[in-house]
């Protein structure tokens, strides 16, 4: 006699009750009571540890102490006196976002970058017939994953490498433009390898290399399972010997994702780099792949608050603040103010045009 | 029967069954107690951050105009933030090989300035004797009337203004009587100590042209091409800063600060005051400079350059804003003239420098001159 639906339900239900009696099973009830206990508790405690940050949000600059904070506001501020002069273009600051120029640079320092398909000075110039079915099209002056699209191809369409977007023929072309009209992307505009193809498994190693002129002083090590989609972003702070800074970053990390496995080689890329560019501080970011370490991007500041405990706010100012002296040093000794390219690579990339304060 | 019990128990908890039941009580059991236990630290953990942050609050709170000054001074432009982290660098700098070439360190080199300044036109006091060293001071050839000063030394020291009085020497304000000796003797005691470094020079003693036996210091905030404010510093008795009057000018000549001592008399060749000012605010590779003039009867004379001026530096909230911002501002314009090129050191002029002793900034670097950016205004007219 073959069992019913329903008499076999039942009879599960007979002997889940029946372990439960004996105590083999918790009561479902108990586990999600503590659990629930467990996640309110650590939601609230992550609410409170960052309303403590937030009421001190300035202490080292305060107390006349260098300051991490202050360093980020005061660029971010001279940033914008940069944007308002004439002939912007040639301030180092104002540079640097610009991802070719970095990759010129990058690559005559013997660092590797992304392979470029194709370069073009205007969206209407875009042809993507030619390029491989995954690739990602970039504006050459966005910052964070704006104007990057990374996509394969599906017949006529294109479809963001995470499916969350799908373009038409013109789709990407008229994405562009959208972002271009809102100042958000510059052109020239160039279509990239998918460093996501150098690996079998999700996106690459995504490593923040915080560089004061020629010495690193933290490591954003990131995963992100899904392009531009913060919410599923794992975060974990490091220094430079692979250190935890937990109590240091009062944001939510995960201390169980790996160091790269390029780590020393990665920190390498920073210190060449940040010594390369005249300024005390840039934001390195790369991409550790099974061929080594790709660079990402330059960047000028990080983005957001950056308001971590006084100890470090104090320790990363004060390596700013040396970092300048450093630079001023050098400015004395007759360091050109502009990016120092090397000579392992001549730079190729086409369009050809001037590095981060580079050959003006 | 207890006996018995206990074999029944024994042997049935032998049973493979009840065995495995008894070990994943006991897991269950273990899970349930490692949550309690991580339960029990997040409700201290937690305990723990509420009083920290309720500690930062009544600080805060007891703090009050204090922490919102200092959240200001990061938030907002601020030239008393700015001033304290010039002098963090500043003592970096001393830190570095090559450090004491540095434009940051050398700008104090006085005699230097003297010579870049004239090469800019700007007139200097007459320098009457050089000396090498404190031990070698002579002032037996020097007129009725002079200044001793060594070349690096801040604030007054190692400075003096005297009158010879038969074999005594005064100081000009009257306050004080020494001999030749004796100034000689502190002048080595302020280089022993690091306060005063050679070259020690002897110059002609200035008057001012209001009268007064010390000549008004004048202190005007630069900003690269830009300027911010006069501080004119009426100096009751030399070294002494008790008793000294300030009055706050804007580059148009009214006051600045309400308790402003406004009986001190606005320079009277103020114009080119601000005139000279702005001129060497733009040869030094700063985003700022204080500029020492003083205002002579024949003219407008250099006193010293100074890159991270001391004292607390505090004005007005509005005030300092306004500075900060003007020193953000120079900074932008700087970092372009970097780009084009601009040397990363003192410009020389083309004006004659051969009646100055060839003292330089750093002794093994060119004479570095621009001709200039076009951009060197700015954004604003």
């Amino acid at each position: 006699m073959t069992p019913t639906p329903t008499s076999r339900r039942s009879v599960r239900q007979v002997l889940a009750a029946a372990r439960r009696r004996v105590g083999l099973e918790l009561a479902p009830e108990t586990v999600a009571r503590l659990e629930g206990r467990i996640e309110t508790l650590e939601t609230q405690l992550r609410t409170q540890t960052r309303l403590h940050y937030t009421m001190a949000p300035t202490p080292a600059a305060g107390r006349g102490r260098a300051s991490w904070q202050a360093y980020v506001r005061r660029t971010r501020r001279l940033y914008g006196q940069i944007a308002k002069l004439p002939d912007r273009d040639v301030v180092p600051h104002w540079r640097l976002p610009r991802k070719l120029d970095n990759y010129r640079l990058a690559a005559s320092h013997g660092i590797r970058v992304p392979t470029v398909y194709a370069v073009w000075d205007r969206i209407d110039d875009i042809r993507l017939a030619g390029l491989p079915d995954r690739f990602v099209l970039k504006s050459d002056g966005g910052s964070t994953s704006r104007g990057v699209f990374p996509v394969r191809r599906d017949g006529v369409l294109f479809v963001q490498v995470d499916g969350r977007r799908r373009f038409g023929p013109t789709g990407l072309h008229e994405a562009l433009r959208d972002l271009e009209q809102d100042g958000l992307a510059r052109p020239p505009y160039f279509a990239e390898e998918l460093l996501q193809d150098r690996t079998a498994g999700p996106l690459p190693h995504d490593v923040k290399l915080y560089c004061f002129y020629g010495e690193v002083g933290q490591v954003l090590v990131r995963q992100v399972p899904e392009h531009g989609e913060d919410r599923s972003l794992r975060k974990r702070y490091v220094r430079p010997d692979g250190t935890d800074l937990t109590d240091e970053v009062p944001e939510p990390q995960d201390a169980t994702i790996p160091l790269p496995p390029h780590f020393e080689e990665a920190l390498r890329v920073g210190v060449v780099l940040s010594h390369a560019v005249p300024l005390p501080f840039v934001r390195v970011d790369v991409y550790d792949t099974p061929d080594g370490v790709v660079l990402g991007e330059i960047t000028l500041v990080p983005g957001g608050r950056n308001a971590w405990s006084l100890e470090h706010d104090t320790h990363l100012g004060q390596l700013v603040e040396a970092a300048e002296a450093r630079l001023w040093r050098d400015l004395a000794r007759g360091r050109p103010c502009r990016a120092l390219y090397g000579e392992e690579h001549p730079p190729t990339l086409e369009p050809a045009s001037a590095g981060p304060g580079g050959e003006g | 029967m207890s006996a018995l019990r206990r074999l029944a128990r024994g042997t049935i908890g032998r049973l493979p069954p009840v065995r495995r039941r008894d070990t994943v009580i006991r897991e269950l059991r273990s899970r349930v107690r490692a949550r309690e236990r991580r339960i029990a630290q997040l409700e201290e953990d937690l305990a723990a951050s509420r009083e920290e942050a309720g500690s930062t609050r009544r600080q805060l709170a007891r703090r009050g105009t204090e922490a919102r000054r200092w959240r200001r001074m990061v938030e907002e432009p601020s030239w008393h933030a700015h001033v304290r982290h010039l002098r963090r660098v500043h003592g970096v700098t001393g830190t570095l090989p090559d450090g004491e070439d540095m434009p940051i360190r050398s700008v104090s080199r006085k005699l230097a300035n003297y010579r870049l300044a004239a090469s800019h036109g700007v007139a200097t006091p007459r320098v009457l004797a050089v000396w090498s060293d404190a031990d070698e001071v002579d002032l037996h050839p020097l007129p009725e009337a002079f200044t001793i000063k060594a070349d690096r030394g801040a604030a007054s020291r190692a400075v003096y203004p005297v009158r010879r009085r038969g074999p005594l020497l005064e100081v000009a304000d009257g306050s004080r009587t020494l001999t030749a000796e004796d100034l000689v003797r502190e002048l080595r005691d302020t280089q022993a100590a690091g306060e005063g470094l050679p070259p020690h020079f002897a110059e002609e003693l200035l008057e001012d042209s209001s009268g007064a036996p010390l000549p008004v210091d004048i202190k005007v905030y630069t900003f690269y091409g830009e300027i911010g404010h006069v501080l004119l510093r009426a100096v009751h008795r030399h070294g002494d800063p008790r008793g000294t009057r300030r009055r706050y000018l804007l580059p148009d000549g009214s006051d600045l600060l309400q308790d402003n001592h406004t009986e001190v008399p606005v320079p009277r060749h103020y114009e080119t005051v601000l005139e000279v000012a702005r001129t060497l605010s733009t040869v030094v590779p700063f985003p700022f400079l204080r500029v020492d003039l003083y205002d002579t009867p024949s003219g407008v004379v250099i006193g010293e350059l100074t890159m991270a001026p001391g004292g607390p530096q505090r004005y007005p909230d509005g005030h300092d804003r306004r500075l900060g911002r003007m020193l953000e501002e120079a900074e932008a314009r700087l970092y372009q003239d970097l780009y084009d090129g601009r040397p990363y050191a003192f410009l020389y002029g083309d004006a004659p420098t051969d009646h100055l002793p060839d003292v330089r900034h750093a002794p093994d670097s060119p004479v570095a001159r621009w001709p200039g950016s076009t951009r060197r205004t700015g954004s604003r007219p």
